[in-house]
């Protein structure tokens, strides 16, 4: 294996300076510093796909006894392009782990009964947070994980389930569904 | 100087100590999609767990959660309910526990606890203002420092407004334990 000992590399043309390629490991050593002050990472270095998503345009009504799709029909950025404001499904194009935060804010309330918020990977469930706790009007839930998907057809929704209750799902930024990839994980 | 590719197995310093620069201010570097980002550059340890089964825990008591079936593990980091990283740095560490109180609407007040080593460094609490709770996830995230001993758990506690049995519940992975490591922070 040859070493190259050097201070500073920069493209010969152009401004982007490729490192490695598909397949490939970039090792930094443990121990050692990564400045990336000021520069711009792409490829397997940045957090990307990710996206962040919200509920705008009115209150989503949310039927009883039953998973339904919460919808997050609002970006606020999507790099990758990989969530659809239609489907509300995210759907990585790149293999590998992901962080998938969702944190919703619920108007109605009052009642006793129970409140489920999914985290769905394809058609099952991989993350519950519940509430049973006959919560005032509004209130909030989230659930958090970190899933693998392949890059290609997998996907994630968050879903929603609550017993004989008429909550609503809040038309706000309050309401949102995010993720980013986690790098080297 | 014209486009080329160099290509070597190693880069260091010329002098064997000090900082390599990639590239400079305005430019890009892409490490391509499909490469492996390892050492400093990758976001590890980091690890993902559940509780696989019910715990019971006693009245007004903090207990350590039995989080005892993974999702993964880089490095491996978590055994025996502890995260430790072993890797000096600062980690994203977030969890959530679901407890319950068993045959009436005794939830008085719910705490999830984040330990570093052996000592409470974060509380969040569930807190209604009447006792009509019967379950409950009570979610914890915080960023934290460790150098390479410290080690993390997650604790719970409960009041129940009268005697009986409380658990911490496993549906669907709803009482999860997870970490990774910030880069560059």
């Amino acid at each position: 294996m040859s070493t190259l000992e050097t201070n500073l590399i920069q493209p010969s043309t152009g401004t982007t300076l490729t490192v490695g390629a598909s397949g490939d490991t970039i090792d930094i050593p443990s121990g050692a510093t990564l400045d990336a002050t000021g520069a711009t990472i792409t490829g397997a270095l940045a957090n990307s796909p990710s996206f962040s998503a919200y509920r705008s345009g009115g209150n989503q009504t949310l039927a009883n006894n039953t998973d339904v799709v919460l919808q997050f029909n609002t970006e606020l950025y999507d790099v990758g392009s990989c969530y659809d404001t239609s489907t509300y499904r995210f759907t990585p194009n790149v293999a590998g782990k992901y962080f998938i935060n969702s944190i919703i804010k619920l108007n109605g309330g009052g009642n006793s009964v129970l409140y489920d918020l999914y985290i769905y990977k394809n058609t099952t469930v991989v993350r519950t947070t519940r509430d049973e706790t006959t919560p005032a009007d509004p209130f909030s839930m989230q659930v958090s994980a970190i899933v693998e998907a392949n890059g290609s057809s997998d996907y994630f929704t968050i879903q929603f389930y609550q017993a004989s209750s008429s909550v609503q799902l809040s038309s706000s930024t309050n309401s949102a569904f995010e993720a980013f990839k986690l790098i080297g994980v | 100087m014209a486009d080329g590719t160099l290509k070597v197995g190693t880069i260091t310093t010329s002098s064997g100590s000090g900082t390599i620069t990639l590239g400079q201010s305005g430019e890009t570097i892409n490490i391509p999609s499909g490469a492996t980002v390892s050492g400093a550059g990758a976001m590890t340890p980091a690890f993902e767990a559940y509780l696989s089964s019910d715990q019971s825990i006693s009245d007004d008591t903090w207990t350590k959660v039995n989080i005892d079936s993974e999702v993964y593990d880089t490095n491996p980091s978590f055994a025996s309910n502890k995260f430790t990283p072993g890797v000096a740095g600062k980690y994203f560490i977030y969890a959530s526990v679901l407890i319950e109180t068993t045959g009436g609407h005794e939830y008085n007040l719910g705490q999830t606890g984040l330990y570093k080593n052996g000592s409470l460094f974060r509380t969040n609490r569930l807190d209604p203002e009447s006792a009509s709770m019967i379950a409950a996830n009570v979610p914890i995230q915080a960023v934290v420092t460790a150098n390479d001993t410290d080690y993390f758990e997650l604790y719970a506690y409960m009041d129940r407004t009268s005697g009986g049995t409380i658990n911490i519940k496993t549906s669907t992975q709803s009482t999860y334990f997870g970490a990774y490591r910030i880069i560059g922070a």
